[in-house]
């Protein structure tokens, strides 16, 4: 065929490509939308996956078949696994890089250790060891397909070509200049490029359909279709292993393992699957879709490589089957369809390939070392920088490329596909345990990351790159053959004499297991950064940030700084629209606005960070940050300290918050300072039974209170005391109130100011603590009721006893007063039958019968009087009168009293003096006295009988002892029972069981206790417990007297009688009454003798000497002493002109001769006067 | 010379047992015997001076408590009036004769002693069946009480004692046939002399004085 069809061809194809992805961005910059989700979305999403199916599989994996049969196998199976069954950890993979805005593999296995620049560049550099080879099949493919279609029989000998004519550098060149055009249009590495993934799309549908097409025609057209080719190897023994499968050769294992992680990490598979993602949708179709894809492939392999060996032999390199055998059959059409087909799987990985390379190169080799250089100076960062990034990439398209030619060149071209492809996949496969393990192992570490990966990809070079370059450098043969130094289990291929496997297990298990292995102990020993341990955290929890509630309070840079720094990465339209859309959101979310000038929060620091990551890579934009701050009174370190502690500050404010807010029983509801909802729980939405699409961040306080109004929340007076309680100014904090719900649950509500402006509020349900308080108070309410009631109970029930025993006293005072009556009367007439000379006359029987009645009716008086006296005290009409009084008087008068009784039955009465002085009613306690000491007399047959007193402490206690019968001990309380005689006692004598009854009540009336000490015929003594008074001599000596100087009713009495004789006994007679006495002849004497004091009373003869009489000289003297004193007028006149004249002036008059009981009456009741007004009549 | 003594007691029985005590022990004694309060005012309102002694039962029909005494006191303040009583409490003695009486007698006195007891009465002595230690003695007050009864002039003291008894100023007025002015005149004096501010206070100042006394029914 010639070869310029071939490469007329070739450029048409390439110039529908570009057509393509030129017709996609165009579609995209008008914004068409591609429905992300949608079937075709889906079916785009899959195939563009189908970039993993390179030039590898198109030819290598048809000389893998002729080989070893279905072994080419495994490398299908892996990424169908990963599809069918990873749906989750792709997931998680697209969602987390899509948070921290990933723009590579590279990127984001770094984010995961820490944004760590080193990771970054490790990983590029692995991918570029791992993907160079793998570009450099592609090339190759194209080249020897290109040689096999136009020179069939030359085989592949380009290598000798000058470059310029080598088919596989216009491939590379043209290559270039469309990942330049379409993969690197914009500096937003982690956006889509719809263009790109469009042709890609259709490159991976024109390989599926150039190479069923073209197995179908061998199969069909030259063979019998499949059975027919299978039934064929069947029958040749050297066919026939072919169709065996021995899934137990390590080479299915590996080849899984390997293919599994390079779907994964391989450069363009993470960008196609990852980065280029549009919705989780896509990804489920493709879970099916792309093994069915991988399966439609997969179908012809086997035949034709069957019919490749039956057809063309061993001789032709079994990976041109698919070219050589159409033109075997010389179907040139046929045979142009299949180089198509290479050329558009070879195209649609190198494309990728270089794309994301550049992208890793670019970010994770270039910046850093940029950033780190004087370009991009630390404040000199003046230039755009977003125009030097495009540079960047562009040339690292170039380069990549480039490298990949040289390799290609450098590459044994005998080499097969199939061994390269998996070289490279044992590379890129050294990413597998940092990639897998950090996503879900949060002790897997930066250091365990690098080390490993340095391990296995060293371990990759000694046991895999190395024997494979043995055919370039023959010196290296002696170290594949021998060991090096001839250390026979150091061999290369036989590492620690593991030997039998083939050099690609062989090289898997020791490359990945070592690193694994290396992996898993630093990251156990090494003690992760705590950036990287947020990472961690955020990569195994898959929690990427949604919109964080609460902020630290940091700020160190102006908004416009930041937007300057983004423009200048990103660029300044794309910069601009971002600020744009963050300030926006920002106003609309929660938090304090940030003006453009204002000072910026770790939020937006966080976003501008976040929006460089998408550009340089997330490593190279915590860098960027950090310099930006940097300066602001920051060293670089503190700024990169600062990134990462916002960053844990973030996650770990908002977690460890969403956690305690959650977990606390109040609701609680945050507002910032224009009283917006920042934050709540949910326990506040339950208490205030709040519908959970009502509240919202930012939700301004009013809206919320007004939907609480339309709906009833709140009482009128909770309503206006809200309201008034909001004029902040004038608010005490905390302000604590309680409310009622409709529902009758009580919330009590507590605002207090936040630090930051703003408040909280936080709510407690304390109906439980209201109801018992309302039970309290019902409980208190009814017990104070009942304790009323009862009072009232037991006053009407004391009312009734005391109205019941007054009634009863009455009664028996009543009885005893009108039987008196009579018992006295009777005993009157006996009386008058004794002493009268009736007496005389009486016979002696009769005379003993009068005596007899006569002590029968004293004995009934005496009970009479007895029981009057204690219906007098048990009514309270017995008043005690207590004053200080000497004990001696009473006690020696008591002695006088009683010694008769006492001698009249042989007793010996004693009384011991004191000479102490008493506060008690002294006529009550003498009847006390006076009833123990006849007990004590009548129930002594013999003996004494001793009143004395004896001192404790401020009482006196006067006792009565006898040596009397005696009371037992057990019946000393019912002697004070009215009516009680003991029986012993009963024999004795005439008592009526009154004594001491009576005792008992007055000593109760007067408040001394009683005190009885005695033994059954011992003797009894029974005391009284006086309080001792203050002797009047020893306490005041000059004090007054108790009574009056005078004696009582003294009164100063004028006797005015010109007969000398009456003068004299009136004198006598009115001083023997305690009166003092002034006795005047005339009117002149009284004057004199009175010597200008004014009596109380006058008593004035009416006959004087001289013309006047006694009521004329009273005139006169009253007139005189200015007062009517009161006057007596005596006279042996019986007129009743002189009584009239007496009685108009207010005299009384006494006939003479003069009876003392009236002149005694008379001046009794002066006296009383007297002492009823004592101002008057007194003496001046 | 005769000596007349009235003997104020409602109780036959005793006026009669009475009449013939005296007969024998004091011969020289003439008894007139009245019922009422009202019936001893009215015998000695016909001749003051022929009695020579009043002996004044408490509690009888008119009177209550001492409030004879204080209308005997009052009105006819030459009469000697002593209390003869089947009371005979201590109290009640001192009582008695803080407020003015003559004397005490017991209604149980034996004969003898009741004859010495009139006639020391009579010789101008104040007779107590027991020795007072001082009659003066804790009685401060019911002197002080019994002074300011004291002060009342008769016809006060009988308006006092209708007030006692719950009377209204028109009745009181019309048992005494005075103009019920004038008994608003005397009241007010009669509330200024006791030193108390209503009828009420001046009615619980008299029943005051019949503590430990039985009330009549």
């Amino acid at each position: 065929m010639q070869s310029w069809l071939v490469l007329a061809v070739a450029a048409a194809y390439v110039a529908v490509l570009f057509l393509i992805a030129w017709w996609g961005d165009r579609r995209a910059e008008r914004g068409l939308p591609d429905n992300p989700g949608s079937w075709m979305a889906g079916i785009a999403y899959c195939l563009t996956l189908a970039v993993y199916n390179t030039a590898w599989s198109f030819y290598g994996s048809v000389g893998r078949a002729a080989t070893s049969g279905l072994d080419f196998l495994p490398i299908y199976i892996g990424p169908a696994l990963v599809l069918i069954f990873g749906q989750g950890l792709l997931r998680k993979v697209i969602t987390l890089a899509k948070a921290h805005n990933a723009t590579s593999i590279a990127d984001f296995i770094a984010i995961r250790y820490g944004k760590n620049q080193g990771v970054a560049a490790l990983v590029t550099l692995t991918a570029l060891i791992a993907v160079l080879p793998y570009i450099a099949l592609q090339l190759k493919a194209v080249a020897f397909s290109f040689d096999v279609l136009t020179a069939p029989g030359r085989g592949a000998g380009a290598a000798d070509l000058p470059f310029w004519q080598d088919t596989a550098f216009a491939v590379a060149i043209a290559m270039a200049v469309f990942g330049i055009i379409f993969g690197v249009r914009h500096i937003h590495a982690s956006e889509h490029h719809r263009g790109l993934m469009l042709a890609i799309a259709f490159e991976s549908l024109v390989k599926l359909a150039a190479f069923s097409a073209v197995g179908a025609y061998i199969v069909f057209g030259l063979f019998d279709g499949i059975g027919d080719l299978l039934a064929r190897a069947r029958a040749d023994a050297a066919l026939r292993p072919l169709l065996d499968v021995d899934l137990a050769h390590p080479t299915w294992l590996s080849n899984t393992v390997i293919a599994l992680i390079a779907f994964l990490c391989l450069p363009q598979a993470f960008h196609v699957a990852v980065i280029e993602n549009g919705s989780p949708r896509d990804l489920r179709r493709a879970a099916w879709l792309y093994p069915a894809y991988l399966l439609l492939l997969s179908l012809f392999m086997v035949p034709i490589a069957i019919a490749g060996l039956i057809t063309l032999g061993p001789s032709v390199n079994p990976d041109t089957f698919i070219l050589t055998l159409p033109l075997a059959g010389q179907a040139l059409d046929i045979g142009l369809l299949a180089f198509i087909g290479g050329l558009s799987a070879a195209t649609g990985m190198v494309i990728v390939a270089a794309v994301a390379s550049s992208t890793m190169l670019c970010n994770d080799v270039v910046m850093p070392l940029l950033l780190r250089s004087r370009f991009l100076g630390r404040h000199r960062m003046t230039r755009d920088v977003g125009a030097a990034l495009i540079a960047i990439r562009r040339i690292c398209v170039v380069l990549v490329l480039m490298l990949a030619y040289a390799m290609h060149h450098v590459v044994d071209q005998r080499y097969p596909l199939t061994v390269i492809g998996l070289l490279s996949f044992v590379a890129i496969a050294q990413l597998g345990p940092a990639f897998l393990g950090g996503l879900y192992w949060r002790r897997a570490s930066r250091a365990g990351a690098i080390i490993g990966i340095a391990a296995g990809i060293i371990l990759w070079v000694y046991t895999l790159l190395i024997p494979s370059i043995t055919p370039l450098l023959p010196m290296t043969a002696g170290l594949i053959n021998q060991g090096p130094w001839g250390i026979a289990w150091l061999r290369p291929q036989a590492l620690f004499g593991l030997e039998g496997l083939d050099p690609i297990s062989h090289a898997t298990f020791w490359s990945l297991g070592a690193n694994g292995l290396m992996f898993v102990l630093v990251s156990l020993l090494h003690r992760p950064r705590l950036a990287e341990r947020l990472q961690a955290e955020a990569f195994v929890a898959a929690a990427p940030g949604q919109a964080a509630p609460l902020r630290v309070g940091r700020a160190v840079v102006r908004l416009e700084d930041l937007r300057g720094l983004a423009a200048r990465f990103v660029g300044a339209q794309r910069g601009a629209s971002a600020f744009e859309r963050y300030l926006a959101a920002r106003r609309d979310r929660d938090g304090p606005a940030i003006g453009p000038a204002g000072l910026v929060d770790a939020d937006a620091i966080r976003f501008t960070e976040n929006l460089l990551a998408g550009a340089i890579g997330a490593p190279s934009a915590r860098v960027v940050i950090a310099a930006a701050l940097e300066g602001h009174s920051l060293s670089r370190g503190a700024a990169m300290a600062m990134l990462d502690e916002a960053s844990e500050a973030l996650h770990f404010n908002r977690k460890l918050l969403e956690g305690a807010l959650e977990s606390v029983p109040q609701g609680i509801c945050v507002f910032d300072a224009e009283l917006r909802v920042t934050a709540w729980n949910g326990r506040f939405l339950d208490l205030l039974d709040l519908p959970r699409d009502v509240v919202r961040v930012g939700l301004p306080l009013a809206e919320l209170i007004a939907f609480n109004q339309r709906r009833g929340e709140y009482g009128a007076g909770d309503f206006a005391s809200l309201l008034t309680n909001r004029d902040i100014a004038n608010q005490t904090w905390p302000y604590a109130y309680e409310r009622r719900r409709p529902d009758g649950t009580v919330l009590e509500t507590v605002y207090d100011r936040m630090p930051e402006g703003g408040f909280i509020s936080t709510y407690t349900d304390v109906t439980e603590r209201h109801r018992a308080a309302e039970a309290l108070r019902l409980t208190n309410e009814s017990l104070e009721q009942r304790v009323r009631e009862r009072t009232e109970a037991l006053e009407r029930a004391k009312a009734e006893a005391e109205h019941a025993n007054a009634g009863k006293t009455r009664f028996l005072a009543a009885a005893s007063h009108d039987l008196m009556q009579p018992l006295n009367a009777a005993r009157l007439f006996l009386s008058a039958l004794q002493e009268g000379e009736g007496e005389a006359r009486l016979p002696d029987g009769a005379r003993l019968l009068v005596g007899n009645a006569s002590a029968a009716l004293r004995s009934t008086e005496h009970l009479l009087g007895t029981l009057l006296d204690i219906s007098s005290l048990d009514g309270g009409r017995v008043r005690a009168e207590p004053v200080d009084v000497p004990v001696s008087g009473l006690l020696s008068q008591l002695g006088l009293e009683f010694s008769a009784l006492a001698q009249a039955r042989h007793l010996i009465l004693r009384v011991m003096p004191c000479g102490l002085h008493v506060h008690t009613d002294p006529n009550l306690l003498r009847r006390v006295l006076q009833n123990l000491l006849s007990n004590a007399i009548r129930y002594t047959p013999q003996g004494r009988v001793v009143l004395g007193c004896r001192r404790r402490g401020s009482m006196l206690r006067i006792e009565v002892r006898d040596t009397g019968i005696g009371i037992p001990e057990d019946r000393q309380a019912e002697i004070f029972e009215e009516f009680r005689r003991l029986d012993h006692a009963a024999a004795l004598g005439e008592g009526h069981g009154l004594g001491l009854a009576i005792v008992e009540r007055i000593a109760r009336r007067l408040g001394h206790p009683i005190h009885i000490r005695s033994a059954p015929g011992r003797g009894t003594c029974i005391g009284i417990s006086v309080p001792i008074a203050p002797s009047p001599a020893l306490a005041s000596p000059a004090a007054p007297p108790a009574r009056d100087a005078a004696p009582a009713g003294s009164l100063l009495v004028l006797c005015l009688d010109n007969d000398d004789a009456i003068l004299r006994g009136m004198a006598a007679l009115l001083e023997g009454w305690q009166h003092r006495v002034v006795p005047a002849g005339d009117e002149a004497a009284a004057l004199r003798l009175l010597a200008g004091r004014i009596p109380d009373v006058a008593l004035i003869d009416y006959h004087l000497d001289g013309q006047d009489n006694g009521l004329e000289v009273l005139d006169r003297l009253r007139l005189r002493w200015g007062r009517p004193v009161q006057a007596l007028l005596i006279t042996a006149d019986r007129s009743d002109t002189t009584l009239a004249e007496a009685r108009a002036r207010g005299c009384e008059v006494l006939l003479k001769p003069v009876k003392p009981a009236s002149l005694r009456r008379f001046l009794t009741r002066a006296a009383l006067q007297r002492a009823g007004h004592p101002d008057q009549g007194t003496p001046p | 010379m005769t000596t007349r003594i009235l003997v104020g007691d409602d109780h036959p029985m005793v006026q009669s047992a009475l009449r013939t005590a005296f007969a024998v022990a004091l011969p020289e004694a003439e008894i007139i015997a009245c019922r009422t309060l009202d019936e001893v005012l009215a015998t000695l309102a016909r001749d003051a001076a022929a009695i020579d002694l009043v002996l004044l039962d408490l509690n009888m029909p008119g009177a209550q408590g001492f409030s004879g005494l204080f209308l005997l006191l009052a009105q006819f303040p030459t009469i000697p009036a002593a209390i003869i009583s089947a009371q005979e409490d201590a109290a009640t003695i001192r009582r008695a004769i803080a407020y003015g009486a003559s004397g005490f007698l017991p209604k149980s006195l034996s004969l003898p002693a009741m004859a010495d007891a009139v006639r020391s009465i009579l010789a101008g002595e104040i007779w107590t069946p027991t020795e007072l230690a001082d009659p003066a003695d804790g009685a401060r007050e019911d002197r002080a009480i019994a002074g300011r009864l004291a002060s009342l002039s008769p016809q006060q003291m009988r308006i006092l004692m209708m007030i006692v008894g719950g009377k209204l100023n028109k009745q009181i007025a019309g048992e005494l046939g005075i103009a019920e002015q004038t008994v608003k005149v005397h009241v007010s004096t009669i509330l200024r002399k006791l030193e108390v501010r209503s009828r009420t206070q001046a009615a619980v100042l008299v029943q005051a004085t019949y503590g430990g006394l039985p009330e009549r029914s």
